[in-house]
């Protein structure tokens, strides 16, 4: 079975945030609900400063905490490695947005539900690149299965030595940095 | 973060709840004749309390009010989650706590404050009578039982007030609750407010009931002293540990102490937690007895705002783990 992931090479990212506009496009989020965010931060002391940019989203994590600690089991990994949410079982209580060490379910008041990154799930499963891979106007992002050794991603991963954020937080995340 | 004011009282009124009836129950055991009305107001009060933290809770629950029937999933959808113990947990206390507050109502008696209404509301008071006498017959089924719902009731009672501390302990995505400390401090808490919202209740009663307890003031005092001392043990340690493990939970410590939440800080868990009552308990340690009877509202009343301030407080504080 696969196990759907992301890598994101930061060594291109200019910070434009095209991803995040794709995704709310594709979801159709409102301008203050991000699934996926652009985090900067500063580094280094002038006059040799300078930003970096890092997006993140859902992680995907094998073990996942929002799945763990979902009363309802509204939420659920399914055997790709997406971790999806049963709209029609969640109840509100909002312990998988303070569980998540990402940060990265959003609630939505309207609905009364939180969202997040799926992966583009409707996507992926006509055979599309997820909305934010495909907006990239750097190229830096990159979708695929990180179980099969030959694909781009797992060579990636490999070749550029890239690495999830915060993995002793031990949720097994699957997107990947190159930094 | 997303937990705010609603999630702040459910946890305070479901400590103080099961921590009312721990200190009925050590009353009790201790010995019921002395302490007779804090037995009674402890087993009157807690389950409303803690049911009355219900309201709030499913008020903070984003489908709560369109869908409420999804509540059902929290029982049996993740045997996992510490929400899905909370649940059973409580409503099995509740359940339990409300049974022994009806027994603790004396059916073969007559009620003084049902009296009063038969003058004025001979239509409430006729109404009022029959429901009681109805009541009656099952009053008398379940009184037998009333031991085993004891024992049930305190090892609910316990699970409760621990549960409070787990469910936001057991995230390590915030560094200042995944504490050891947190559930025990609550713990502690609850014992304390428990104990602050029995008295509390048993001051306002008719006037009987408050010399009775008047007469053991001093005694009660000296224990909820006990209970404050540990609770700044506690604190003191959960805060200096917080502040030196992670840089998130630094910022934690940062924000309550110095930062946006010092003012609640400061004055509501130091001053009225703390200071206040403890004040007044060590003065009548010097005078050597006890204060009047409303003296204790004072200092009880102030544990009470101290113990909310406190579960706000944790939730308000909560800085996310660092990324980078």
């Amino acid at each position: 079975m696969a196990r759907y992931g992301l890598v994101v090479d930061l060594t291109k990212c200019v910070g434009c945030g095209s991803c995040t506009v794709a995704c709310q496009a594709q979801w159709e989020l409102e301008p203050e609900e991000r699934w996926l965010r652009l985090e900067i931060q500063e580094e280094g002391v002038y006059p040799s400063a300078s930003q970096r940019f890092t997006t993140v989203q859902c992680m995907h994590c094998d073990d996942a905490p929002c799945v763990r600690v979902c009363p309802t089991a509204a939420n659920y990994k399914r055997r790709d490695g997406l971790v999806l949410m049963h709209e029609g079982r969640c109840i509100g209580c909002k312990y998988c947005v303070v569980a998540c060490p990402y940060q990265a379910r959003v609630f939505n008041e309207e609905r009364g539900t939180p969202g997040k990154c799926r992966l583009c799930d409707v996507r992926i499963q006509k055979g599309v690149q997820p909305a934010c891979v495909l907006s990239c106007p750097a190229g830096a992002r990159y979708f695929g299965d990180l179980d099969d050794p030959t694909s781009e991603v797992s060579r990636l991963i490999v070749l550029k030595k890239a690495r999830q954020l915060r993995p002793d937080l031990r949720t097994g995340p699957n997107i990947y940095y190159v930094r | 973060m997303s937990w705010g004011l609603p999630i702040a009282v459910y946890l305070f009124l479901a400590g103080a709840g099961a921590g009312a009836f721990l200190c009925a129950i050590g009353a009790e055991v201790y010995s019921r004749r002395t302490f007779r009305p804090l037995v009674h107001s402890g087993t009157l009060i807690s389950g409303p309390l803690v049911a009355l933290g219900m309201p709030f809770l499913i008020y903070d629950l984003g489908m709560g009010q369109r869908e409420p029937w999804r509540i059902f999933f929290l029982f049996f959808g993740n045997p996992g989650s510490i929400m899905s113990w909370g649940a059973w947990i409580i409503s099995a206390f509740v359940t339990v706590a409300l049974t022994l507050a009806f027994l603790e109502l004396d059916f073969d008696e007559t009620w003084p404050w049902l009296e009063h209404r038969r003058p004025h509301h001979p239509k409430l008071y006729r109404r009022l009578t029959l429901l009681k006498e109805l009541m009656t017959p099952i009053h008398h089924i379940i009184e037998p039982y009333r031991g085993r719902l004891l024992v049930a009731g305190t090892i609910l009672a316990l699970a409760t007030t621990i549960y409070t501390g787990l469910l936001i302990g057991v995230l390590n995505s915030v560094p200042l609750w995944n504490s050891a400390i947190l559930p025990v401090l609550f713990m502690d808490s609850a014992l304390s407010t428990g104990l602050a919202a029995s008295v509390v209740y048993a001051v306002v009663q008719p006037i009987e009931e408050r010399r009775l307890l008047a007469h053991h003031f001093f005694s009660l005092n000296q224990i909820h002293a006990l209970m404050i001392v540990v609770e700044v043990l506690f604190i003191f340690s959960w805060l200096l540990l917080a502040a030196n493990s992670s840089t998130a939970a630094g910022q934690s410590i940062h924000l309550l102490m110095f930062g946006d939440l010092a003012l609640f800080f400061w004055i509501g868990i130091a001053f009225f937690g703390i200071l206040d009552p403890m004040l007044i308990y060590i003065y009548e340690v010097v005078l050597g007895k006890p204060l009047m009877a409303y003296g204790m509202i004072v200092s009880d009343g102030s544990v009470l705002v101290g113990g909310f301030i406190l579960r706000y407080l944790a939730l308000a504080a909560a800085v996310p783990v660092m990324l980078f």
